[in-house]
């Protein structure tokens, strides 16, 4: 069979008009006045496209391009392979894709129900030593240096409350320290390796410098617990892992975010418990009235119950923390055992020098 | 203007395919922890640009996985000890930290010339390739020394810096044998035509979340490419800020909505809007005495880009 087809010799963006017909093992490409212009073994050439709609086929060995009418690709089919259709799309076999499929997601549901004990596995084997390097990364990255408040005495006051908190930690790797950061809702955080964040809101919210002690307490129990070092473990598997799955384009990117920051907004239901007893044990060693600390989270229920979160369960199940009533209970009921008197953290000059210049 | 010299674009693809070849790579990436990717995206960028035909002929995109994967590697060898040299030569020496930034943006910029310098190479029509000559080096420099001016103009001088980066991308970019030239005067010329639409725009951002740029940024390919030519031939945008517009927030919408699985309705809308937005103008006879580069299709791809996962579909 001879087929008239369109050839482009591969050293210059010309056409030419050809005839084309097979011979055992080659293909034979012609001039329209009949002089051989190449012959093309079956086995050297490749499919550079075909699609279903085209009358058309392109035919390629090296830099030469052949159009054939899609009749005559027909009848050399059988002699090329599959894997010459380098230029064009491959197509797998359903069977094979379904199985890729099945094992993605398998892969896909197992790292997640596997990310907490990978993140965990981390915070194992890596030395606390290395959350210094954590927090400062963190510190760097959340650029928490502009917001600092740079008063002195404020925050000599400030520190003097954690060395206080600290003091019964004895064998500790860490070097606490505390920064005023000017925002203005009540609340704090801390990060690997000692550092913790205070809001000028939480002083102005407080009545009494050991609601301050409490929440450092309870920072401080994230601390030496390293729950700071786990989050960042899991949102570094998170996002490899959305970052996978969603194919690295910049729109999945951005969806990976999004997706990594709703599902580590919080510290676990689990790691909030395990502050508040290390806070209300540390409070109970250094002898810091554990009534701050119950005042403090009845501040904040009230403020949940005026921004409208009629009860706090609502709130508890979006933040995943214990709900603030439940936490207030919980408090009260240990602090019972405390064993010995409770003295003042920092004296009331102190204490309302601070809060004027916060005020 | 002869309309018999007008020769159009035009997209052949099927959403359908594009879907399967998609969730196909997805798949393929997570059963193979990431490393089927390079071959993945090889074949989208294959399915795609056979899809783009100019004058009834395809586009063809000759690279592979193997050299994407290779250039990933290459490039992962080179910077992640560089990094860690770089990162201890900081800690003794806090000043240096001050570079970081200009090392990134420097980094950033060769890696897309590199980039742009591989799939060009592998990019052909006519079975004759493209290619882009010149120095990955030379223009992360020019985009540095660029920057800093704009920083210090306060953006007034965006529109002659975008300028400049085009013509030396442009003017070290060939069809085969030909070059593409884009002539050093129209630089001034532009920086002329483009100084009220660039003010305006940047004042506007603020207000706009910068959307307003889009206004600029129409108004440079618009220039840039009425100005390019190959031969007597060049490119013709034909397209209003509006339709950039629309086309910009759908695709933000669709990648927000769809958290980012809507991937392939976006390669898709890019590429329709490309070949309905833009056509060539000339006799595209002429290219016909255009002959192959001389230049082997050896090395590796991508590999900075990559490394830093900025390399597109």
């Amino acid at each position: 069979m001879i087929s008239s087809g369109r050839f482009y010799d591969g050293k210059k963006s010309k056409a030419y008009a050809v005839e084309v017909y097979c011979e055992s093992d080659s293909l034979i490409i012609c001039s329209v006045e009949g002089e051989i212009v190449d012959k093309w073994e079956f086995c050297n050439l490749t499919l550079a496209q075909k699609d279903e709609h085209d009358s058309h086929v392109l035919l390629a060995q090296g830099d030469m391009r052949l159009y054939v009418a899609k009749a005559f690709f027909d009848q050399i089919r059988p002699h090329i392979k599959k894997r010459q259709w380098i230029f064009s799309h491959v197509f797998y076999k359903k069977t094979f894709l379904f199985l890729v499929a099945f094992l993605s997601m398998f892969i896909v549901v197992g790292s997640y129900l596997s990310i907490e004990k990978a993140a965990k596995l981390f915070v194992y084997v890596i030395p606390e030593k290395w959350d210094v390097y954590l927090g400062s990364y963190a510190e760097e990255s959340l650029n928490l240096k502009k917001k600092l408040i740079k008063n002195k005495q404020a925050q000599e006051t400030i520190n003097k409350i954690l060395l206080r908190v600290a003091a019964p930690l004895k064998d500790t790797p860490y070097e606490f320290k505390v920064y005023l950061i000017s925002e203005k809702t009540p609340n704090a955080f801390a990060l690997p390796g000692g550092h913790i964040y205070i809001h000028t809101g939480l002083i102005h919210s407080a009545k009494i410098p050991e609601e301050i002690a409490g929440v450092l307490s309870h920072e401080v129990g994230h601390i030496i617990q390293r729950h700071g070092s786990y989050q960042i473990f899991r949102y570094m598997i998170s996002s490899f892992m959305f970052d996978i799955f969603l194919g690295g384009n910049s729109a999945g990117n951005f969806a990976a975010e999004v997706g990594c920051t709703l599902y580590l907004l919080h510290y676990s239901r689990e790691a909030e418990r395990e502050a508040d007893k290390i806070g209300v044990k540390l409070m109970d060693q250094a002898q810091i009235n554990p009534k701050g600390l119950i005042k403090f989270f009845k501040h904040i229920e009230q403020k949940e119950r005026q921004r409208g979160a009629n009860n706090s369960q609502t709130m508890s199940y979006m933040s995943t923390h214990p709900s603030t009533q439940e936490r207030i209970d919980w408090i009260r009921a240990r602090s019972k055992n405390f064993k010995g008197k409770t003295k003042m953290i920092i004296s009331q000059k102190e204490w309302k020098e601070l809060k004027a210049y916060i005020d | 203007m002869d309309n018999k010299n007008i020769a159009k674009f035009e997209f052949k693809g099927n959403i359908n395919k594009i879907i399967y070849i998609y969730f196909t790579n997805i798949f393929l990436k997570i059963a193979t922890l990431g490393i089927h990717s390079f071959w993945g995206k090889t074949r989208m960028r294959r399915y795609v640009t056979a899809s783009v035909l100019l004058d009834g002929e395809p586009f063809e995109y000759l690279g592979n996985g193997k050299e994407l994967f290779w250039g990933f590697l290459k490039a992962a060898l080179i910077f992640i000890p560089a990094f860690l040299v770089y990162n201890i030569l900081c800690k003794f020496l806090p000043a240096l930290g001050i570079a970081t930034p200009v090392l990134v943006f420097y980094i950033f910029h060769m890696g897309f010339f590199a980039a742009f310098r591989y799939r060009a190479s592998r990019l052909s029509w006519r079975g004759i390739r493209f290619k882009l000559e010149g120095s990955a080096f030379k223009y992360g420099c020019v985009a540095i020394k660029r920057s800093l001016l704009n920083i210090l103009t306060l953006g007034l001088k965006l529109p002659e810096s975008h300028l400049k980066l085009h013509q030396y991308m442009i003017s070290k970019t060939f069809y085969g044998n030909q070059p593409f030239s884009f002539s050093e005067s129209f630089i001034s010329e532009g920086t002329k035509n483009l100084r009220a639409i660039n003010l305006k725009t940047l004042l506007l951002a603020p207000f706009t979340f910068g959307l307003s740029r889009i206004w600029y940024h129409r108004d440079l390919t618009q220039y840039v490419w009425e100005n390019s030519f190959l031969n007597n031939i060049r490119i013709l945008p034909r397209q209003a800020a509006i339709e950039l517009f629309f086309l910009d927030m759908g695709n933000v919408f669709i990648g927000i909505l769809t958290l980012g699985l809507g991937a392939p309705w976006i390669i898709r809308r890019n590429i329709v809007y490309f070949t309905k937005h833009y056509a060539i103008e000339g006799n595209l006879n002429q290219l016909e005495h255009v002959s192959q580069s001389d230049e082997k299709l050896t090395g590796t791809g991508e590999g900075v880009e990559a490394f830093f996962g900025n390399s597109g579909f």
